[in-house]
């Protein structure tokens, strides 16, 4: 690189850094200023002695005296106090009755007072119904939630939906709850909640990598899935449940099936439906019909996959990456937006390689052993093998390590030799 | 607002030096709001996204507030508030594992607006430098921030770091060689910042 790209690129990398990261949200000042506040009001010191100069052979007991002080610092000014949590809305505003609705096209989030954090998709409508010093309870009337509770011992948070209620105790899951359908959604990422029906005697307890759907039915219906899949929940409340347990090799949670209740009136099949009909045509002319920018910032992630796939598959690449990346973005750190690298680096495949590698590398990066893992090495190793014979060496030995038994396997094999 | 205390964000920084030393809460919540962006900019920029930057800034404040009485020029109230930062900045870099922040999500506040489409591309291109900067080890991150981002020359790097000039010379030197190294290694990034194809490395 010369010297004026080597500046180039360090001006562009200081602009966008500069630009884009580090800016403090209006939330987060807020509750800096409240935590600052309390720690003034304590009299608390700096949790690091303010020192002019370390001489260096100090730095080893300073490091053994500050770890020390430090974790009675972080204890002082963590926010575990007995006082009723608190919390602070970005991106909408709270209204009476502490309601929170986001807006058509902007997620909002909830910052409580223990660091827990509730994205709300654009279009949710939730209220705080109250809080303690153990959690909240939070009532979505309708909308998407991606939730993160902070784990404590005494945790307790509870979500209602409709008649469903999610306990939590410290967890990040996915809960999505359709008022008109009646239809609610968990996928868990972490931990462990527990969801009950309207009598809350009975609960299913899901884990990560889990997720449920159940639909509030009428009492007389018979709940022949929620027996098939040995459901807890009982008969009389009538929601048509299927669990899908954690596989011994994960799946993506795209793969979720899901159970419609027949008798319900649905204006239109939901994509992931259309998706599984193979009508992958319509998802994408009913995207267009509702406006793709629309439909970028404010479907679900659910959706937003269901829309890359039906791209994809019509060979409509610009939508699907749109739609890829848009999952990436908003649904950041979830399942689907880690898939959704390694579907851009397929994507990718048809420019240029180097893009596609890229994307393999990040999909590795965050799911090393995700379900495409194989596949990504596979895919670079392919790639590597036609333009760089070092690093494809470097990765067949990493192939084969990890899946000597891979489609890519002989290809490693012949790299390795 | 607390203890009934007007609001004075129009105050100068002398004043609220002032004010803020004599105790008055209005002052102390009217530094925070004015300088803890520029602070936490500095930290977040600094340090990879396993710190805490919130904590830090807490850090950083709490300092500042502790030693106000040391303040000579109460005009140079900024540059003592920064002055604090980059020392919190220098510490977190030695005493790397001090406190084990566990803060690993990578937040970037979206600024988005109304129902302006979502330059998905843009955020994509920032989580990629992200990444980079990521990739690379603090101290060299933080030298390349103060450099190029904060503008500060090497000298008061050397200062504010406690470290030579040859020092700061050869991070910054390090710093670029894992950017450009990591720019080679990506087609999109290089084409979204506009890197002309001669300057291309790496397997491209």
């Amino acid at each position: 690189m010369t010297g004026k790209d080597s500046q180039h690129l360090a001006d562009k990398v200081a602009e966008a850094t500069r630009n884009g990261i580090g800016q403090m949200s209006a939330a987060q000042l807020d509750l800096g200023w409240e935590r600052l506040a309390n720690a003034l009001d304590q009299g608390r010191g700096p949790s690091l002695p303010v020192v002019a100069r370390t001489p260096r052979w100090r730095l080893g007991v300073a490091a053994a005296a500050a770890l020390a002080l430090g974790i009675v610092g972080y204890r002082l000014v963590s926010p575990r106090q007995a006082a009723p949590l608190r919390y602070v809305v970005e991106g909408a505003q709270v209204v009476a009755d502490e309601r929170v609705v986001a807006g058509p096209t902007d997620p909002a989030k909830l910052i409580f007072t223990d660091r827990s954090e509730v994205r709300a998709a654009p279009a949710t409508r939730l209220r705080v119904a109250s809080l303690d010093a153990r959690g909240a309870r939070v009532a979505l009337a309708d909308g998407e939630l991606d939730v993160r509770v902070e784990h404590r011992p005494d945790t307790s948070w509870r979500f209602d939906a409709g008649p469903f209620s999610v306990w939590v105790r410290g967890t990040a899951f996915n809960l999505a709850y359709d008022a008109q359908r009646g239809r609610l959604a968990v996928r868990m990422l972490t931990g462990v909640v527990e969801v009950r029906g309207p009598s809350a005697d009975r609960a299913i307890t899901l884990r990560a990598g889990e997720s449920i759907e159940l639909y509030a039915g009428p009492r007389s219906k018979p709940v022949a899935a929620a027996a098939a899949t040995g459901s807890a929940l009982a008969a009389s409340e009538a929601p048509v449940a299927k669990r899908i347990p954690e596989p011994s090799r994960p799946v993506p949670h795209r793969r979720v099936a899901v159970v419609e209740r027949p008798e319900v009136a649905v204006e239109r099949p939901s994509w992931s439906r259309l998706i599984a009909r193979g009508e992958f045509a319509a998802v994408v002319e009913d995207a267009e019909r509702l406006g793709l920018d629309q439909v970028l910032s404010s479907a679900t992630a659910a959706d937003l996959t269901s829309l890359a796939d039906a791209a994809r598959y019509t060979r409509r690449d610009d939508l699907a990456r749109r739609a890829l990346l848009g999952v990436r973005w908003r649904f950041a750190g979830t399942a689907g937006a880690k898939d959704a690298a390694f579907f851009l680096g397929r994507l990718a495949e048809a420019g240029h390689g180097s893009a596609a590698l890229s994307w393999y590398d990040t999909y590795l990066r965050e799911s090393r052993e995700g379900p495409y893992a194989s596949e990504a090495l596979g895919r670079q190793l392919v790639l590597l093998a036609r333009t760089d014979r070092a690093r494809a060496r470097q990765a067949a030995k990493s192939y084969l390590e990890r899946f000597p038994g891979g489609s890519q396997a002989e290809l490693a094999k012949s790299l390795v030799e | 607002l607390v203890e009934g205390q007007p609001a004075r964000n129009d105050a100068d920084d002398a004043t609220l030096a002032v004010e803020a030393l004599a105790g008055k809460r209005w002052a102390q919540r009217e530094i925070w709001y004015r300088f803890a962006p520029m602070v936490y900019g500095l930290l977040r920029r600094s340090l990879s996204a396993r710190r805490d930057h919130e904590d830090l800034a807490q850090e950083v404040f709490v300092r500042v507030f502790r030693r106000l009485h040391t303040l000579e020029k109460t005009t140079a109230l900024r540059s003592f508030i920064y002055s604090f930062a980059v020392r919190v900045l220098s510490e977190e870099i030695r005493h790397f594992q001090v406190l084990q922040r566990t803060r690993s999500q990578l937040v970037l506040m979206a600024e988005t607006g109304g129902s302006a489409p979502v330059d998905y591309e843009a955020r994509d291109t920032l989580l990629r430098i992200q990444h980079i900067l990521d990739g690379m080890k603090d101290k060299h991150r933080a030298v390349f921030v103060l450099r190029h981002v904060e503008g500060m020359d090497l000298q008061e790097i050397a200062v504010g770091l406690d470290i030579s000039l040859a020092t700061v010379k050869r991070y910054l030197v390090k710093a670029m060689a894992a950017i450009e190294r990591a720019a080679a290694h990506d087609e999109t990034l290089r084409d979204r910042l506009g890197l002309s194809v001669e300057g291309r490395g790496g397997n491209a």
